[in-house]
C-alpha cells in the first residue's frame, strides 16, 4: 500500500534527521529507536495483500489459505529485527548511564576527550 | 607468478651476508677523548640522552593539509555522523549511476 | 558437522559465566579451529539445511572454500586471543571470555551461512557483543568509544536491514543462490546493493566511516583490540565480496578504487603525527584495508588474488604488531609513546618482523602481497601502483616510531609471562616462514578465488 510505504520514508529521514543533528545522547537514542521502526513497517507493508486474512491456520480456512492469506515471512523477519533492536537499546541506554556518571553531562559535543 | 622465487630469495640473502660482512670488519664507533668530549657536549653531562619517538615528525605536525587533516577529526560525534550520512549519499550516487 | 562449532561457542559463553574457568573458553575455540581446518582440507563445499526444509524455502549453511578460508582465519585468532588473555586481564575474566566466544560465534556465523537474513543476525550478535567489549574496562576513554562505535554502529546496521527489504520486495526469496538467478541491474537492485554495501563497509572502516576506529581502539583492551583489526575487518570485506558475487558485479569497480586509495592515503598521514601508541595502530589497520580494497577492486583473477593474500597477511601483521606492543603496555602500563622505553630482546625481534613485514620488505610475507598488489595494478593504471608504493615508504616511516621505544639507553628490562609470548612468537615465526615459502599462503588463497569465480559450482550445489 502506498500510504504505508511513504509513511515509512518521512519516518525513516526523521529518524536519520535526529541521530545525526540533535546533540543529547538520549534524544539520538529515540532517533535510532524511530529509524528501526521505520525499517519494520517497510518489511510489513510489502508481505500485505489487498482484501488478506491474517496467516494462521485455522479449521474453516484451509481451502482459501494459500490465495488469501498475507504473507508470514516479513512478520517473522520484523519479530527478530525488534528483539535485536531491544537489545541494542538496552546497551546503549546502560553506556549512557555510566557515561554520565563520568562525563556530567550527555552533550556529544562536549564528550570529546579523544581526538586527532 | 613466482617462477624464480628461489633464485629472488638466495640473491638477498647474499646481500645479507654481505652486509654482515662489511659491518664486521669495520671499526666500532667510540667516544672522543676527555678534553674533545667537554668541547663538543660544552660542558653539559651527555650520559644516557636519546630523542623519544613522538619529535620525529614535528614538521608534519604543522603543515597545512595534515593539520587540518588532524582538526578535521575532531572527536564530536555529530561531525563523525554528518561523514557517514555524506558517505551514504555519494556511494549511493555513484553506484546507481554508472 | 560444521553447525557444531557455533553451537559450540554459544554455549561455552554461557558456561563461562557459570564456572568462572578459563579452559572452557581456550578449549572450545581449539575446537572450531581444528574442526574448520579438517572442513577446509577434505570437503569441496558442503551444505547443511536446517530441520530439513530444502533450498530456497529453509535456512541453509553453504560452506566454500571461500568462506573456510574466512573461518581457518578468524577462529585462528579466536584462539591466540584466547591464550593471550590468560594472563593480560586480570579481573572480571570470566565476562571477558564469555563475550569472546559470542563474538567468535558471530563472526563464524556470517562467514558460513548462505542466507542473506541469517548473516544479518549473526551479524548483529558479533556487533553487540563488540559494543559490550569495547567498554570492558568502565573507564572514561573505554565510555567514549563504546558510545561512538555503538551509534555509527546501529545506524549501519538499520541501512543493512533497508537493504534486504528492498531486495526481498523485488524478488520474494531469501536466499542466496537463488538471489543470484532473480536479479537484474536496474536502479531499485543497485540500491539495495549500494545500501547492504554501506554496512559491510562501516565494519572494515573504510573512509568516511572510519571516524569510530581510532577512538574505538584506544579504550578497549589490547585482545579485544587484536580482534577487532584483524576479524572485523576481515568480515567486512568478506561481506562486500559475498555482495558483490550475488549481484555478478565482480568486475572493475571505479567506486571501490577510488575509495581504497583515499583510505589507503588518509590512514598512512594521519598514522605519522601519533602519540598514542595504540592510534597509531588503528590508523595503520585503516591504512592497510584501503591496499585490500583497491586490490578487490580492480576485478581481475591476479587482482582477487592479491587482495585476499593481503587479507591473510594483514590477519597475521596486525595481531603480531598488536600482541607485542600488548605486552610492553602490561609491563609498563603506559602507551604515549614519550613515555615508554623498555629493553626486551624477544619483543624488539618479533616488533622489528612485524614492521618490517608492514612496510613491504623482502623476505617478510608483506613484500609478497604487495609486489601482487603492485603487479595487479599496474595492468590497470599504473598511477595506482606509484601511489602504492609511495604510501608502503609513509608505513615505514611510522614503523620506526614504534621500534625506535626499544632503543633507549635509560630504559627498564621488563619481563613477560609465557603465557603472553608464546602467540607473539608464533605469529613471527608465520611471517618468516610465509615470506620465505610464499607457496604455502598461495595454497590457501587460490583455492578461495577459484571458489570466488566458480558460480555454477555454487548454484547447483545449493539448489540441486
Amino acid at each position: 500500500m502506498l500510504i504505508t510505504l511513504i509513511t515509512s520514508l518521512v519516518l525513516g529521514i526523521i529518524g536519520v534527521f535526529c541521530v545525526v543533528v540533535k546533540k543529547n545522547l538520549i534524544k539520538k537514542i529515540v532517533g535510532l529507536s524511530i529509524l528501526t521502526n521505520s525499517v519494520h513497517l517497510l518489511l510489513i507493508s510489502i508481505g500485505f495483500r489487498p482484501q488478506g486474512i491474517a496467516p494462521i491456520i485455522t479449521r474453516s480456512n484451509q481451502i482459501i489459505f494459500a490465495s488469501k492469506a498475507v504473507d508470514p515471512l516479513p512478520q517473522a523477519l520484523v519479530l527478530t529485527s525488534i528483539v535485536i533492536q531491544l537489545s541494542v537499546t538496552a546497551l546503549a541506554l546502560g553506556i549512557t548511564v555510566m557515561a554520565f556518571r563520568h562525563f556530567k553531562t550527555l552533550d556529544t559535543d562536549k564528550i570529546n576527550k579523544l581526538r586527532g | 607468478m613466482f617462477e624464480q622465487w628461489t633464485s629472488v630469495i638466495l640473491s638477498f640473502f647474499l646481500f645479507i651476508a654481505l652486509g654482515v660482512i662489511i659491518y664486521a670488519t669495520g671499526r666500532r664507533a667510540t667516544r672522543p677523548e676527555n678534553e674533545k668530549y667537554k668541547t663538543y657536549t660544552c660542558g653539559e653531562p651527555f650520559d644516557k640522552v636519546s630523542i623519544s619517538p613522538d619529535n620525529f615528525y614535528r614538521a608534519a605536525k604543522k603543515s597545512i593539509g595534515i593539520k587540518d587533516l588532524r582538526e578535521l577529526h575532531s572527536g564530536k560525534l555529530s561531525d563523525y555522523l554528518l561523514w557517514f550520512v555524506v558517505g551514504v549519499a555519494i556511494i549511493l550516487i555513484l553506484v546507481v549511476w554508472t | 558437522m560444521l553447525e557444531y562449532t557455533v553451537f559450540l561457542l554459544i554455549i561455552s559463553a554461557f558456561l563461562m559465566l557459570a564456572f568462572k574457568k578459563d579452559l572452557i573458553a581456550i578449549f572450545s575455540t581449539a575446537a572450531s579451529f581444528i574442526i574448520i581446518c579438517m572442513a577446509f582440507l577434505f570437503k569441496n563445499i558442503e551444505t547443511v539445511r536446517f530441520g530439513g526444509w530444502a533450498p530456497p524455502l529453509g535456512i541453509v549453511w553453504v560452506a566454500d572454500k571461500f568462506g573456510l578460508f574466512i573461518a581457518i582465519l578468524i577462529t585462528g585468532v579466536s584462539f591466540l586471543v584466547a591464550l593471550y588473555s590468560t594472563k593480560y586481564i586480570k579481573e572480571k575474566k570470566h565476562r571477558f571470555y564469555a563475550l569472546l566466544c559470542l563474538l567468535t560465534a558471530g563472526l563464524l556465523g556470517v562467514s558460513l551461512t548462505g542466507d542473506i537474513f541469517n548473516m544479518y543476525v549473526f551479524f548483529e550478535i558479533m556487533s553487540i557483543s563488540s559494543y559490550a567489549i569495547v567498554s570492558f574496562f568502565l573507564d572514561k576513554d573505554a565510555i567514549e568509544g563504546a558510545l561512538k562505535y555503538l551509534i555509527i554502529g546501529s545506524l549501519s546496521s538499520s541501512f543493512i536491514l533497508i537493504g534486504i527489504a528492498l531486495l526481498y520486495g523485488l524478488t520474494g526469496t531469501l536466499n542466496m543462490a537463488d538471489l543470484v538467478i532473480k536479479i537484474s541491474h536496474t536502479p531499485p537492485y543497485l540500491t539495495a546493493f549500494g545500501l547492504i554495501l554501506i554496512g559491510f563497509a562501516f565494519k572494515s572502516a573504510i573512509i568516511p566511516f572510519h571516524a569510530w576506529k581510532p577512538d574505538a581502539i584506544q579504550g578497549t583492551p589490547i585482545p579485544a583490540g587484536i580482534i577487532f583489526t584483524t576479524a572485523s575487518v576481515t568480515i567486512g570485506i568478506y561481506g562486500i565480496t559475498r555482495i558483490m558475487f550475488i549481484f555478478n558485479l565482480l568486475t572493475l569497480t571505479t567506486a571501490f578504487i577510488f575509495f581504497g586509495v583515499v583510505t589507503m592515503i588518509i590512514g598512512a598521514i594521519l598514522a605519522l603525527i601519533q602519540i598514542n601508541v595504540k592510534r597509531m595502530l588503528a590508523y595503520s589497520c585503516i591504512s592497510q584495508v584501503g591496499y585490500i580494497t583497491m586490490a578487490i577492486g580492480l576485478g581481475t583473477r591476479s587482482g582477487l588474488i592479491s587482495g585476499f593474500y593481503h587479507i591473510l597477511n594483514n590477519i597475521l601483521i596486525e595481531a603480531l604488531l598488536f600482541a607485542s606492543i600488548g605486552c610492553v603496555i602490561y609491563a609498563t602500563k603506559e602507551t604515549s609513546l614519550d613515555k615508554i622505553s623498555v629493553k626486551n630482546n624477544t619483543l624488539l625481534i618479533a616488533t622489528s618482523i612485524g614492521i618490517l613485514s608492514l612496510a613491504g620488505v623482502p623476505l617478510f610475507n608483506g613484500f609478497v602481497s604487495k609486489w601482487l598488489i603492485y603487479t595487479a595494478s599496474l595492468e590497470v593504471n599504473p598511477s595506482l601502483t606509484v601511489i602504492a608504493v609511495v604510501i608502503s615508504a609513509i608505513t615505514l616511516a611510522y614503523g620506526v616510531k614504534i621500534i625506535s621505544i626499544f632503543f633507549n639507553p635509560s630504559g627498564k628490562t621488563i619481563k613477560i609471562p609465557k603465557a603472553m609470548l608464546v602467540p607473539v612468537v608464533v605469529l613471527a615465526f608465520l611471517c618468516i616462514l610465509i615470506g620465505i615459502f610464499p607457496h604455502i599462503g598461495l595454497s590457501l588463497v587460490e583455492p578461495a578465488v577459484n571458489a570466488l569465480l566458480n558460480q555454477n559450482h555454487y548454484l547447483t550445489t545449493v539448489l540441486g
